[in-house]
């Protein structure tokens, strides 16, 4: 976990997309939302850079290393793959997760410097809970996007896992609203809109695991579950996957 | 015992192999993903038939609340029990502190459009899905009492938020749940100390002090008006025209709510009566000895400009 | 060992091969390319799941734990993360080998010395590093730990003669410690100095497996001559009768040069004497190939004639 911090810390690219999001952002994002009237500190920004944060740090984090061969040297050490795993999980969600927190610490410094109001603390709260939860679970997606994709296929396979998501829901969209004549061929496709829509749901809930405060009363377990399942399943698919794949180091 | 079953059960492995997949983390992903398909079917048994926790009023019925109780309509378009989308959105609505609050600060209305069946939606259903630009469905809408039954003309180009549940980018949405804040009314109802750069006082105040040589300078506007909107932003936002307001005008802002559900202040019905305003916007130049100018319509920066310095002169 | 393994569906890697290697022992592998020789090590190294038979390393399969808190492995390709400085690397493979922290710098500082980088290259980033010393580092990373079994794929490729002599000394020290090693080489003198044994292997199939102290079959010993004219006589001439007159095998005779078929050393002493005796003015003897060289020609070309 150590060694991959100190990668990104010494990779100029990433050090500079990240300075970008985690201090630049803050500025921009600043200008454009802070309201003194309504004090909105502009948290939901927050978001954003988290996944920034993560898809930029992740690109490539097992693919790269299976490409290169240096998984080789360090899959010869007494070390699980499992272990490998989980701890380039944890580097990237903690990283993700710090930048995030650096993000919004500035943008709480300049809303106090700028309007010299209290910062409403249960904001920071549920915002910095929010990003904690999409740091650890889109991490467990690139996590297992990269243990089974070639060399930085993990972000392109993300991209177009997008895209796939908008299709099917611009495809569901038709589906149920323009009126269909009751004896049409379009009638066929009507079973397949509630279908679709499910899976764009769950497409949705692995590209973007989030979890959205104060769960509603009533909804805290459904909610929970439905993000760890994705979380878990996630990191069992990236471990099982590197488990059975043979690693090839020769030339 | 206790350290033997710990390693055989949450130690990642039973046996000494690298590519062993942690015992703890297959145990607990099997036992969330069924009690995610446990969940999954739960939901699909029971959403064909949602709780009704929500009093939903017939549109006439709405009518009389909004303007009785004054309580803003949230009106829910839906395409029925054939549209999953809509019955999962209902259900949201349904949850028991959500319908309370529903119940209790809102008059819920539910428009149902059969279209997609095939059928031809009823006409009121038409003239709702125009006045709230509901053309993707389920929607769901919040209207102040001020707005109801604004004719739909009116209401071109001051869309109302979106404040359907999940909607990624909904504005003031706390959660994916019902966001239960209405917008505030004061973006409807402009701030009159703050139309463009210009500084104005309340108008019995201009009229007091207007001289010859600083007559008072009155701006008459109402709300939903389109043109009045633009002298507000454009006409009045330009430092030129600020500039020489403040050097040579006190000037006033007067708005009618004519074209909404709302009452004139007195104010406002004196400052209307008095002037006899008929058409909107209207410039009117007022000083003690010369009798009024009066620029009616809209009018760009340059006559903007050209009538303030003629009036004054 | 006894394992097979199926590449591509048309394509059989290993076929059947069927090893034992004793403790302590060094062993070298050979072969063409296209041989198995890196599918092999991949299986021996746990990376790579032969089709049918087991791999046993003390006792127990080669991707376990135990097993490979005991290996040590210097990759063919020299890929190594990228950002860090070379005492970062050897740090985070001493960590990954659960080695206690308190010694870790002195026991990386040791490690370097013995692999010979100077101490002004230990905080040079991998990226800066030359080819010999990414094989220096490799050694050293694959020496963490103090492995018992040391698995080496081309050591020396892509090194200047000078690196290959200097790695090849190194490799002999390390093999001092006791440590049993595996060497995937081209390098054959380099085989035939580390190794006790070397296993031929080509089209996936144990060619040969036999001692290096082994007697080998008959090979061609070469000779130079001083000037004929200088010290009389027909050389030519002289040289046939002699192989006649005590037995030996001629191949082929210049003005200054002669090539005798020779079985094992005493042969070689008994040919050399006969010519010292003789009044020949030898000043040079050689084997045309070295053992291994011939080892390789001959099971590359079984059908060509042993008379190199």
């Amino acid at each position: 976990m150590r060694i991959t911090w100190l990668q990104w810390m010494r990779s100029p690219a990433r050090l500079g997309f990240v300075f970008y999001l985690t201090c630049v952002l803050p500025i921009g994002v600043a200008l454009m939302t802070f309201n003194s009237a309504s004090h909105e500190l502009g948290l939901a920004e927050a978001t954003f850079v988290a996944l920034g944060l993560n898809l930029v740090l992740g690109a490539g984090i097992i693919c790269r290393e299976r490409e290169d061969g240096v998984i080789a040297t360090v899959l010869s050490r007494p070390i699980r793959r499992s272990t490998y795993v989980l701890a380039k999980w944890l580097a990237l969600a903690l990283a993700s997760w710090a930048g995030t927190l650096l993000f919004i610490a500035l943008q709480c410094l300049i809303f106090y410097f700028s309007y010299w109001h209290p910062i409403d603390l249960l904001l920071i709260l549920k915002a910095t809970a929010e990003c904690a939860f999409l740091a650890f679970g889109l991490a467990a997606t690139m996590v297992a996007l990269s243990s089974w994709a070639p060399s930085y296929g993990d972000l392109v396979l993300y991209g177009v896992a997008w895209v796939f998501l908008m299709m099917i829901s611009s495809f569901v969209e038709v589906l149920e609203t323009i009126p269909i004549a009751p004896n049409s061929l379009m009638t066929l496709f009507r079973p397949a809109a509630a279908s679709l829509h499910h899976l764009s749901e769950a497409l949705f809930a692995i590209l973007m695991p989030m979890v959205n405060l104060p769960i509603a009363h009533g909804l805290w377990l459904h909610t929970l579950i439905m993000y760890m399942s994705n979380l878990f399943g996630a990191l069992l698919f990236a471990i099982w996957w590197l488990n059975r794949k043979e690693i090839t180091y020769g030339g | 015992m206790v350290a033997e079953l710990r390693e055989r059960w949450l130690g990642a492995s039973a046996d000494d192999r690298t590519n062993a997949s942690p015992r703890w983390l297959v145990l607990i992903t099997v036992a969330l993903i069924a009690a995610r398909s446990i969940i999954f079917q739960y939901e699909q048994m029971h959403l064909t038939q949602p709780v009704q926790r929500i009093r939903w009023y017939t549109h006439e019925a709405a009518s009389r609340a909004i303007f009785k109780n004054r309580k803003p309509a949230l009106l829910f378009f839906s395409h029925g029990n054939t549209c999953q989308e809509c019955k999962n959105m209902e259900s949201d609505l349904q949850e028991t502190a959500v319908a309370e609050e529903i119940n209790r600060d809102y008059v819920p209305l539910k428009v149902i459009d059969p279209s997609p069946d095939g059928l031809p939606a009823p006409k009121d259903v038409e003239n709702l899905k125009q006045n709230y630009n509901a053309w993707r469905i389920p929607r769901m809408v919040v209207v102040p009492p001020e707005m109801w039954d604004v004719p739909a003309e009116w209401l071109d180009s001051y869309q109302l938020p979106d404040v359907s549940p999940g909607g990624m980018f909904t504005p003031n949405s706390d959660s994916d749940r019902i966001p239960l804040i209405v917008k505030s009314s004061a973006d409807w109802h402009p701030d009159p100390l703050k139309v463009g750069n210009v500084d104005w006082i309340a108008p019995e105040k201009a009229l007091q002090r207007a001289s010859d040589a600083k007559p008072a300078l009155l701006f008459f506007a109402r709300s939903l008006d389109r043109h009045c909107d633009v002298v507000r932003s454009e006409i009045f936002g330009d430092d030129e025209i600020a500039a020489v307001i403040k050097k040579q005008f006190l000037p006033a802002f007067v708005v009618s709510h004519q074209r909404q559900n709302r009452p004139d202040s007195d104010e406002t019905k004196r400052m209307l009566a008095r002037f006899n305003i008929r058409m909107f916007p209207c410039l009117i130049v007022t000083s003690p000895s010369n009798p009024d100018q009066v620029l009616t319509g809209f009018a760009g920066n340059k006559e903007t400009l050209q009538f303030l310095e003629q009036a004054h002169n | 060992m006894s394992i097979s393994v199926r590449r591509e569906k048309v394509v059989k890697a290993l076929d059947g091969i069927s090893l034992e290697i004793k403790s302590g022992e060094a062993v070298g592998i050979i072969g063409p390319n296209g041989a198995g020789k890196t599918t092999l090590m991949g299986c021996l190294l746990g990376f790579l799941n032969p089709d049918s038979g087991k791999i046993l390393i003390d006792g127990k399969a080669p991707d376990s734990l135990s097993v490979r808190s005991k290996i040590g492995y210097v990759p063919e390709r020299l890929s190594f993360q990228r950002n860090i400085q070379i005492q970062e690397l050897l740090a985070m493979h001493y960590e990954l080998a659960r080695q206690p922290a308190l010694n870790c710098r002195s026991k990386i500082e040791e490690l370097l010395n013995v692999v010979g980088l100077e101490q002004k290259h230990w905080n040079l980033p991998i990226e800066k590093c030359s080819r010999g010393m990414l094989q220096r580092v490799a050694l050293a990373q694959a020496l963490v730990g103090t492995p018992k079994y040391l698995f080496l794929d081309e050591p020396t490729s892509g090194v200047d003669p000078g690196g290959v002599i200097e790695i090849t000394k190194l490799l002999t020290k390390i093999r001092s410690f006791g440590i049993t090693l595996v060497l995937n080489s081209h390098q054959l003198d380099q085989v035939e100095r580390i190794c006790d044994r070397v296993v031929f292997v080509r089209h996936g199939k144990v060619q040969t497996n036999e001692g290096l102290q082994q007697e080998g079959k008959k090979h061609a010993l070469y000779l130079r001559f001083a000037d004929v004219a200088a010290n009389g006589g027909d050389l030519v001439q002289r040289l046939r009768t002699l192989s006649g007159e005590f037995g030996l095998e001629l191949v082929e005779a210049g003005s200054t040069h002669a090539q005798f078929m020779v079985a094992n050393d005493d042969d070689n002493l008994r040919l050399i004497r006969t010519l010292i005796d003789g009044g020949f003015p030898l000043v040079e003897v050689a084997p045309r190939h070295s053992k291994l060289e011939r080892m390789f020609i001959n099971n590359n070309d079984p059908d060509r004639e042993s008379s190199l």
